[in-house]
């Protein structure tokens, strides 16, 4: 196996797509990279434990109107 | 009386309503220019004059009757194609869901077809709103109608060029990452990106749970504000909707901006993205004709664009990936290359970078809306390239980044692209306005005076 061929292996292993089609295997290492760009925009050293997501859940009261 | 083709929804609506204009004649008139035109265009994904000209009979029988349903009876709109029509596919531009027939209508859909409004057919979208231009997908992408061989932007691409190009006075789109703002820009219409939740999704096929929002596009802003008048309003089925009803986003629009705080927002596009000069120019030439209008502008700062674009994309490709992983395992080949590759980047994201990026999302919403305390409209770009050849893969990419609207999509808050001016080679360019949550009139009134002061609308695509 040639070693691009290797790599999209592996990623597909890494995301639980190991029987994935060709057509996707070769598109794994660039969806990869973008994925580490996105990442690293993100400046997640600035939270502390105490930070709450944006989208948190909420119980509703029964019967409420 | 105007062209038929350009008349704008605040035109049209007191000549239907005083009997000056038949919404029959109306729609025929827009049925015969979509019929010669669109073939080039590609605006519609699926035309349907038949069930146009149904409901133009029975918009005029009603009004005839003195039956007026307001102010969208008898107005002509279409759907962008992931929003459910009863009994006509919702296909998303995807093979994936060529044989999706809706069940019943979206809750835009009910709105427009109570208000009287006039289905002229599906429109042209990115597939599942995402995709971007694509050439191997069952339908071609819509072009641009200032120069087909340009791109029209998107995801909502139908729904830019179909309202640019005299076929509609007004069409529906989505924005999950910009996809209202960017065709609205690219075709030189207006596009609202409205608060997260004061317009109902259900019905719509999703992208994006936590970021996609419903807007209009018209090529005039009073247009723009009637329109969402009609579709605003809370949906229990729709678990993020605003449980309040909003209306009322038209009144006021002419009472100016003297006094108004405006800030810009430079620093997205001047430093941390550099935009082509003839967008800087464009915009900074907008702010000068609203300052002389009234205005007080200050400039603004907050963080940097490409932490509130790490943020949306982090968010958008995972809650799109847990939509797609499906069938991206059981029918990868039914997706455009396009789409597959972007959807994909979602399969890299673990729960922390999801969870991490969404508690940044809480820090950046804040700090950002605390910014209204001292400004009441923020300017900044939409675009920061002019629309790229469609055929150009790589500037495709390369300009695909290149923006500043997903931030308000992380934010929540209100935004709108508004035209201002062409570029030498003619192509639109575009501002972009941002609000508080629910500040949506006050967008309005701003770019209803700019709009005023400039009169772009009364320039047309030459592509007849």
């Amino acid at each position: 196996m040639d070693k691009p061929a290797s790599e999209s292996q592996r990623l597909a292993a890494d995301i639980g797509l190991e029987n994935a089609a060709p057509e996707v295997l070769e598109q794994l290492p660039l969806a990869a990279a973008t994925a580490r760009k996105h990442k690293s925009a993100l400046k997640t050293f600035a939270l502390v434990p105490g930070d709450e997501p944006a989208v948190v859940f909420s119980a509703e009261r029964s019967g409420a109107k | 009386m105007k062209d038929l083709a350009y008349l704008g929804v605040a035109d049209a609506v007191p000549l239907l309503r005083e009997k000056k204009l038949s919404p029959v004649e109306y729609t025929n008139a827009l049925i015969a220019r979509i019929e010669k035109h669109d073939p080039s265009l590609n605006a519609f994904l699926r035309f349907t004059p038949e069930i146009a000209m149904k409901d133009a009979q029975t918009a005029e029988a009603e009004i005839m009757r003195g039956e007026w349903r307001g102010p969208f009876h008898g107005v002509p709109y279409g759907l962008k194609d992931i929003v459910d029509y009863a009994g006509l596919p919702t296909t998303a531009h995807s093979r994936i869901l060529i044989d999706n027939v809706a069940k019943s209508d979206a809750f835009v859909t009910q709105r427009l077809r109570a208000g009287g409004g006039v289905f002229m057919g599906k429109l042209s979208t990115h597939e599942f709103a995402l995709g971007g231009p694509c050439f191997d997908l069952p339908w071609p992408p819509a072009r641009n109608p200032w120069n087909r061989e340009h791109f029209c932007g998107g995801s909502s691409s139908g729904s830019g060029a179909a309202t640019a190009a005299g076929f509609l006075p007004a069409a529906i789109g989505t924005d999950t990452g910009g996809s209202i703002r960017n065709p609205a820009t690219m075709c030189g219409v207006v596009g609202m990106k409205p608060t997260y939740g004061l317009v109902s999704r259900s019905g719509v096929v999703p992208l994006a749970f936590s970021l996609d929002h419903v807007g209009p596009l018209t090529r005039g802003v009073r247009d723009n504000a009637l329109m969402l008048d009609v579709i605003a309003g809370h949906d229990p089925q729709d678990p993020g909707s605003v449980k309040s009803e909003s209306s009322g986003f038209a009144s006021g629009i002419d009472s100016g901006i003297k006094g108004l705080r405006i800030g810009v927002l430079r620093h997205f596009y001047n430093k941390d993205m550099v935009a082509d000069p003839e967008v800087v120019a464009g915009i900074e030439a907008a702010v000068q004709v609203l300052e002389k209008e009234g205005a007080k502008v200050r400039e603004i700062n907050t963080f940097s664009l490409q932490e509130y674009l790490g943020c949306n994309r982090i968010i958008l490709t995972s809650e799109a990936y847990a939509i797609h992983e499906a069938w991206l395992r059981d029918k990868p080949e039914d997706y455009g290359d396009r789409t597959r590759q972007r959807l994909l980047t979602g399969a890299f994201m673990k729960a922390a970078d999801y969870i991490n990026a969404n508690r940044v999302r809480r820090k950046l919403s804040q700090s950002f809306n605390a910014l209204f305390a001292d400004v009441d409209v923020i300017i900044t770009a939409s675009a920061m390239d002019l629309p790229c050849r469609i055929d150009d893969d790589e500037q495709v990419e390369y300009t695909y980044g290149r923006q500043a609207r997903a931030p308000f999509n992380v934010t929540g808050g209100p935004a709108m692209s508004v035209p201002v001016g062409f570029s030498k080679s003619g192509l639109p360019l575009g501002m972009q306005l941002v609000g508080k949550p629910f500040s949506e009139a006050v967008l309005y009134r701003t770019a209803y005076a700019y709009e005023q002061a400039v009169n772009w609308g009364d320039t047309h695509p030459g592509f007849e």
